[in-house]
């Protein structure tokens, strides 16, 4: 539609009459006529518009400001008189062209290039009759090139005002047409750049790509746009590497932004600031198809996380604009007023998370924990319950409140570092070991703690140590969730983790009350209290049940000790394990109040001389630097699919080699992994489907904080393991996400769309 | 069972397919830092040439077209023919590469090369024709002329524009720096290049259109 206007317009003003007032000339050279027009509308400001006019022959062109694959930029050299200035040309959007397999940006037929020069108008003395002379230089090519040049010049006469003539409403015409030209200054788009790693651009060539994204400031949702109908041309040259095809890298598109994924110029510049023009098929703004933009692309692959490949649907290739699934809405997210809808989606996403946290195999040794403390608090009165719960909710969210800002200040120092990150820390673990060795033992009566710290004698409990204790269960339960993130929970903290400090906490926030609800529910409801049994006998056979189940939790932990400093140190582990055990058992039979002073105080030196000696032992353990052996390597035995360890050269040698690729992102301390590959991955239909359709299987382990790995899981929107990704050798660039909880249905039927 | 091995085979093969079609963009590059690709091309000489021949030499890469204005300016004022001299004098190898595809403009047969190399004093190691472009794409040359500049540990230690100055008058020569000279000064001294590479410009190098 534009280029029938364009067109449309060229007839119409072929030929340009020569201006009677001044004296311009055309000037021929071979393929390319070339003529200065001045705009004497415009002499009655202090502002002269100026168009070099070349007329190229069929077939030829001559170049815009960035030349492209090749070819030079058309120049004007202005010679005027004393005390006038000439601006910059002010370039009309250019168009793309093919020469073999390069493209070049430039103009075929009839090209303006205005130029404003600006007069010293209080020094003029009226009437002036001055020469404004300019030497431009093109190039021209078709297949072959000629440069060509000419000396342009005409006569600039009269007084401040002429009355109007028809040539003059004619020249008025032709350069609000030649204006019309110009991209417009950008209102519409909000763009970010990043100098990022190539994902999905054909030219694998390059090593590194720009990442645009064009933010739509106006609407939302705004229209998906086909990909052959927007390009962006960079004014900067050498910098980006152009598509002979058409498609300038790979679109992706969301309801309120689209970006590009553009392979960087092989040895080319990463200029800190990049312009260019972004030309769209309908209008971007009023009756533009062009807008001028400019970005300062940054190395902080960190706004990576907002370009998530792994929605398919949304993309360019769609028909139809779907509507957003709750989970992307994470993805879609722009912090500004226009998208506060998708902040309250997000914020009930969280919420949600929270409240499926308590479900968690790592939760739930802590829940049974809270159960039983408010069984103990249903005797009390209703408002001292629902304290009890209000301290709870307390501790889950200063807990959540305390690793978000860790996660935060982390992500500032630049570190690589993920969601369940504690669980990578030796130190960390061994530590949870003892609190969860010697809570068990508490439960299975080896010791009590006394009146003060637990408090199992609920009438002896103060009210505030009661507090303190509901407090630290929450505490307790938040640093035991995190390694598990449940299927809402990874968009949720993929978003937490790009956003502004303030729109992360208030997701963490929010992830927090979702994870304290039931029991704040229940003890500001006590009439739900009616279906808790009473207390009795029960309960310590419940209490030493519960024993048992932080017994299991903590051989969890032991095996996870074991994959990060190697299994040959959990023997030891173990040993310092029975050292603290005595110490309890020390404690619970003679440091009791029952025990007289002496005793007592001589009990408690040799529990904590044990104590100290045991977690010192602990302690170096946990330094020993782990073995090279992965989980990929090591798990397997004869008979088994092999699963090789992943890096993303080897995923991409097995894809050009034609391959599908099957990737597990897992660690050695993520329950919910080790669920997936038993139940799913272990299955004997998926083993033969995998087989059968000689599917590469690699293995990412997380186990130790891996940056590559913790890279390519945000690439993917996620902030935690486990994900799992399918590759088609034929759609590289768009693998399948399969979910976070994975039955054999679910992966056969992703081996189906293969 | 068997509909869905066929449907599985054909997608295979579609896959294949299209990988052989795309292997000619992304088999190896040229990267500045990295060890330059090796390659062997026909010479003017009518032997063959190897970049591997000339392993431990500093070695300048010169992509060129005979009718392209912008190689005009350099050869007919002389000035490259010069600086081969000079280069060469020092013991650089200096390579001049033709990718004009057959019926493309600047094309050229061993013996229009030959003539050329005579008739126009070319005083370059060799000069090498790449009719296919392979040798083009592999180091990403876009126009004429378009340099390189390798290290006597093979590695690329620059890739851009003969000068700072893009434009096809002669004039401008005499005022331009030239990053050539500058990057094999500085990498003959052991120093490393201070600009490794800056927008190359001339005419789009004449590659067989797809």
């Amino acid at each position: 539609m534009f280029l029938i206007a364009c067109s449309f317009f060229l007839r119409a003003s072929e030929p340009i009459p020569a201006p009677k007032e001044g004296n311009s000339v055309a000037i021929t050279q071979p393929h390319v006529t070339a003529e200065l027009i001045p705009d004497y509308n415009s002499i009655n400001s202090d502002k002269l518009d100026v168009a070099l006019h070349l007329h190229m022959d069929p077939g030829w062109h001559t170049y815009w400001i960035n030349p492209g694959d090749g070819g030079l930029a058309t120049t004007i050299d202005w010679t005027l008189p004393p005390g006038f200035t000439a601006g910059p040309i002010q370039w009309p959007t250019p168009e793309r062209h093919n020469m073999g397999p390069l493209v070049i940006y430039g103009y075929e037929g009839d090209v303006y290039l205005l130029t404003t020069i600006t007069l010293p108008h209080e020094r003029l003395r009226w009437p002036i009759d001055v020469k404004i002379k300019a030497h431009a230089t093109w190039l021209a090519c078709q297949e072959t090139c000629i440069p060509g040049k000419a000396d342009l010049s005409f006569r600039l006469e009269g007084g401040v005002s002429k009355p109007a003539r028809a040539e003059d409403a004619f020249r008025a015409k032709f350069f609000t047409e030649a204006r019309a030209r110009l991209p417009v200054p950008n209102t519409r788009w909000e763009v970010t750049a990043t100098y990022g790693p190539v994902s999905g651009v054909p030219d694998s060539k390059a090593k590194e790509a720009l990442w645009i994204q064009f933010a739509d400031k106006t609407i939302v949702p705004n229209p998906i746009i086909p990909s052959e109908d927007i390009y962006f041309f960079p004014e900067q040259g050498n910098v980006l590497s152009p598509e002979e095809t058409g498609d300038f890298g790979t679109l992706h598109q969301k309801v309120s932004a689209f970006w590009w994924i553009i392979a960087l110029q092989q040895n080319g510049e990463k200029p800190s600031r990049l312009s260019g023009v972004l030309v769209y098929d309908q209008s971007i703004i009023e009756k533009s198809r062009a807008v001028y933009i400019s970005a300062f692309p940054t190395d902080d692959t960190s706004v990576l996380t907002s370009h998530a490949l792994n929605y398919k649907s949304e993309e360019s290739d769609s028909s139809q604009p779907p509507a957003p699934p709750l989970g992307t809405a994470a993805a879609t997210l722009q912090t500004g007023t226009s998208d506060q809808p998708w902040l309250i989606a997000v914020l009930g996403a969280a919420f949600v998370g929270g409240l499926i946290l308590n479900l968690m195999p790592c939760v739930l040794p802590v829940l049974s924990l809270k159960v039983f403390s408010l069984i103990r608090h249903a005797g009390e009165n209703r408002r001292a319950a629902w304290i009890q719960g209000v301290a709870f909710t307390v501790g889950v969210v200063i807990s959540f409140w305390v690793l978000a800002g860790l996660l935060l200040a982390l992500r500032a120092a630049g570190n690589q570092i993920g969601w369940g990150f504690q669980m990578q820390s030796s130190g960390f673990v061994l530590t949870l070991i003892f609190i969860f060795f010697l809570l068990a033992l508490n439960l299975l009566g080896v010791f009590e703690l006394g009146t003060s710290l637990v408090g199992v004698d609920a009438k002896a409990t103060s009210k505030t140590s009661g507090l303190a204790s509901s407090f630290l269960n929450g505490a307790l339960a938040t640093v035991a969730a995190t390694p598990c993130t449940a299927p809402f929970m990874g968009s949720s903290l993929g978003f937490a983790a790009q956003q502004p400090p303030f729109v992360a906490m208030l997701i963490f926030t929010f992830l927090a009350f979702g994870m304290a609800t039931p029991y704040l529910l229940l003890t500001i409801f006590p009439g739900a209290l009616r279906f808790v049994p009473k207390p009795g006998a029960w309960m310590e056979t419940l209490k030493q049940f519960m024993g048992f189940l932080l017994i299991a939790t903590v051989i969890f932990l032991v095996y996870v000790f074991g994959a990060l400093v190697g299994q040959d140190q959990i023997p030891w582990l173990l040993v310092t394990l029975l050292l603290a055990g005595i110490a309890a058992w020390v404690y619970g039979r003679w440091g009791t109040p029952a025990r007289s002073l002496r005793v007592r105080v001589a009990a408690l030196i040799v529990t904590l001389g044990l104590l100290v000696y045991a977690l010192n032992w602990g302690i170096t353990l946990a330094q020993v630097t782990p073995p090279e052996t992965t989980i990929a390597s090591n798990s397997n035995r004869p008979g088994d699919l092999n699963w090789q360890p992943w890096s993303p050269a080897t995923v991409e040698q097995a894809l050009t080699q034609g391959h599908p690729v099957f990737i597990d992102f897992t660690a050695a301390w993520c329950v919910s992994c080790k669920v997936n590959e038993q139940v799913a991955l272990e299955n004997n239909a998926v083993k033969k489907a995998f087989a059968e359709k000689n599917i590469v299987l690699f293995r990412a382990d997380w186990t130790h904080a891996d940056p590559e790995i913790s890279k390519t899981l945000r690439q993917f929107n996620r902030d935690g393991v486990p994900l799992y990704l399918l590759y088609s050798p034929k759609n590289k660039d768009a693998p399948q996400v399969l979910p976070e909880v994975l039955t054999p249905g679910i992966v056969l039927e992703a081996l189906q769309k293969l | 069972m068997g509909m869905r091995n066929f449907l599985f085979l054909t997608i295979c093969g579609a896959a294949l397919l299209g990988l052989t079609v795309s292997a000619k963009n992304t088999s190896g590059s040229a990267t500045i830092g990295q060890p330059a690709p090796n390659f062997t091309l026909q010479g003017s000489d009518g032997k063959e040439h190897s970049l591997a021949d000339y392993k431990g030499k500093f070695i300048v890469l010169e992509w060129t077209n005979p009718n392209c204005p912008f190689v005009h300016k350099f050869y007919d004022s002389k000035t490259m023919q010069n600086l081969q001299k000079e280069e060469t004098a020092k013991g650089v190898v200096w390579l001049r590469i033709n990718s004009s595809a057959a019926g493309h403009e600047g094309s050229q047969m061993l013996s229009d090369l030959a003539d050329y190399v005579q008739s126009q004093h070319v005083a370059a190691t060799a000069s090498l024709l790449d009719p296919d472009g392979k040798v083009g794409h592999l180091y990403g040359a876009r126009t004429t002329p378009h340099m390189f500049v390798i290290n006597d540990k093979g590695i690329l230690v620059y890739a851009g524009g003969i000068d700072n100055k893009p434009s096809e008058d002669a004039a401008a020569i005499s005022t331009a720096k030239n990053y050539v000279t500058a990057a094999l000064t500085e990498t003959m001294a052991g120093k490393p290049v201070s600009t490794p590479s800056a927008p190359p410009y001339g005419c789009p190098v004449k590659y067989a259109g797809d």
